[in-house]
């Protein structure tokens, strides 16, 4: 059976053909080792990066899976993610769930964040906590 | 007040470009900023994917600005944020505002980095009402990522960039429904990885050779009428089609925002929209710089980055080593190329070309004539989303009158 992925590890996007054949799966268009990696994934159990952002006292922290997680569980993933509260200052790469996925995967923040001078922009907060999709 | 080097923008470009000039050698230098933070667009370009080609790993837009912001403030590179650049003139007096009122700066050199600004919906000539709910991607990703709130529940998005791809996305994470994409080309503008990623992944369609033809809703949009297209782009009778949905994103381009560059006097180029500029990123005023998005607008960061700190470096030589003599041959954008920059490339020097090309296949092959010299390069794929790049030995060069770049087909 011939199946075609566009692969996602890098801009390239190359084209890939995955055969699953009795012998193994033999995957071709690949420009390189992470496309045959990646297609062999997609065949068996596809993951992905999250990336969303976390609501803090005062704004948003942008964050991320630190690794892949499997592609069913994102939507519980996100679930956690929007569920999450921040009071206090956050380093770049901090932990903020150290098990996002049930499998180990860690939540980290991909930026600092500083609670106690982002107080002017309690403006914009206010406004967010009024029309917020809690 | 007086610079060496002011640099209009904070972004990728702008903060790359102030880190290369201060390591060839500028100590007096500015970055001004208008928002708070420095970091450009990328502060509220959350997903990952960024740094694949410079850094060999993937980061977030926030952690690859911040790569580089900790290198700026590691050399103690100042950055006047909040603070808006009102005026250019071409004898480089910088003008700008900020809390503490009007001033001007006077520059031996100037770095343009401004970056870009969206295309609107008001461009596209949409029939029907102007209720609540219209967004440019760009807008909608600033509403989720930075202030927390979401748009809409039920989304149709107008154009397949790569903004509106990742809103899509971005959307659906957050529990909106995103019901698809239409593309009034042939062909995405978005990566091909983005499409598989974004779309997908999550089942949401996208319509090629499909517009909006009318908006419907009176206080909130209530639906779209979205149609397919003939060759002429025009809308085929018969084909149109309501979707219900509360919101729709307008990803329907790019343009680089060059009206400082334009008072300055500086020529621009109608095929990029940005200045004319030599391998340096040079303008035709002596001096006066420009990289990033407001040069011509980028598909990948890591190619601003690496603009930039040509800019940047050029732009020290400039303030340290003066102006010296130069011939240049003019670069020619052929068969099946939208444009090519440098437009102008100097005589004796190795020229890196970055130029897109005009429609999408597979089995490319690249000519480069210069002169009575041809030379070629296979691609697996093109695609005008997606900006090509070859270098030009210096060698090549020595009997040539312009460099002439073409795009054809694999025999």
């Amino acid at each position: 059976m011939k199946q075609n992925f566009v692969c996602i590890e890098c801009p390239r996007g190359c084209e890939l053909t995955a055969e699953t054949t009795e012998k193994g799966v033999f995957v071709t268009g690949n420009f390189c080792p992470r496309g045959k990696k990646y297609a062999e994934a997609e065949l068996t159990c596809p993951r992905r990066i999250v990336t969303s952002t976390v609501r803090a006292a005062h704004g948003m922290i942008p964050v991320k899976t630190d690794g892949e997680v499997k592609k069913e569980k994102i939507f519980g993933v996100m679930a956690r993610v929007r569920a999450l509260r921040i009071d206090r200052d956050v380093k770049q790469g901090e932990t903020l769930i150290a098990d996002i996925d049930g499998e180990g995967t860690p939540l980290i923040a991909a930026a600092a964040y500083r609670n106690e001078d982002s107080e002017k922009q309690q403006g914009q907060v206010a406004c967010a906590d009024e029309n917020g999709e809690e | 007040m007086k610079k060496q080097l002011v640099i209009i923008g904070g972004g990728p470009a702008g903060l790359a470009a102030a880190v290369a000039a201060y390591d060839a050698g500028v100590r007096d230098m500015v970055v001004v900023e208008r928002e708070e933070r420095a970091g450009g667009i990328l502060k509220q370009c959350i997903h990952n994917g960024f740094g694949l080609t410079r850094f060999h790993e993937s980061m977030t837009g926030p952690e690859y600005a911040q790569r580089f912001l900790n290198e700026a403030n590691a050399r103690g590179i100042e950055i006047m944020t909040n603070t808006f650049v009102t005026d250019l003139t071409g004898d480089k007096q910088v003008t700008c505002m900020n809390e503490s009122g009007v001033f001007t700066i006077k520059a031996q050199a100037v770095i343009l980095a401004m970056g870009c600004r969206e295309r609107s919906k008001g461009a596209l000539n949409i029939a029907g009402t102007r209720p609540a709910g219209l967004y440019s991607a760009g807008t909608a990703q600033k509403y989720v990522n930075i202030y927390g709130h979401l748009p809409g529940k039920r989304v149709v998005i107008l154009g397949s960039g790569d903004i509106g791809l990742i809103m899509a996305r971005r959307m659906t994470l957050e529990g909106a429904k995103v019901e698809c994409v239409c593309e009034i080309m042939e062909h995405s503008s978005g990566l091909r990885r983005n499409i598989a990623q974004c779309l997908d992944d999550f089942g949401i369609p996208l319509y090629l050779e499909h517009t909006i033809v009318e908006i419907r809703g009176k206080e909130r949009v209530e639906s779209v009428v979205i149609a397919q297209v003939d060759k002429a782009k025009k809308p085929v009778a018969g084909t149109e089609r309501e979707i219900a949905c509360d919101t729709v994103l307008f990803s329907v381009g790019l343009i680089p925002e060059n009206e400082l560059t334009k008072r300055a006097g500086l020529s621009l180029d109608p095929r990029t929209k940005g200045c004319v500029v030599d391998g340096n990123r040079e303008t035709d005023i002596s001096g006066i710089f420009a990289c990033g998005n407001v040069l011509h607008v980028h598909d990948l960061v890591d190619f601003v980055s690496e603009e930039a700190e040509v800019a940047g470096r050029a732009a020290a030589e400039y303030l340290i080593r003066g102006e010296g003599e130069r011939a240049y041959l003019p670069t020619v954008s052929g068969e099946n190329v939208t444009y090519v920059l440098p437009q102008r490339a100097e005589q004796g020097k190795d020229v890196k070309l970055y130029f897109r090309v005009r429609s999408a296949f597979r089995g490319a092959v690249v000519r480069v004539e210069t002169g009575s010299a041809v030379k070629t390069y296979k691609r697996i794929a093109v695609a005008p989303g997606e900006m090509e790049n070859v270098t030009v030995k210096a060698a090549d060069l020595a009997d040539a009158h312009d460099i002439k770049i073409s795009v054809v087909r694999e025999a």
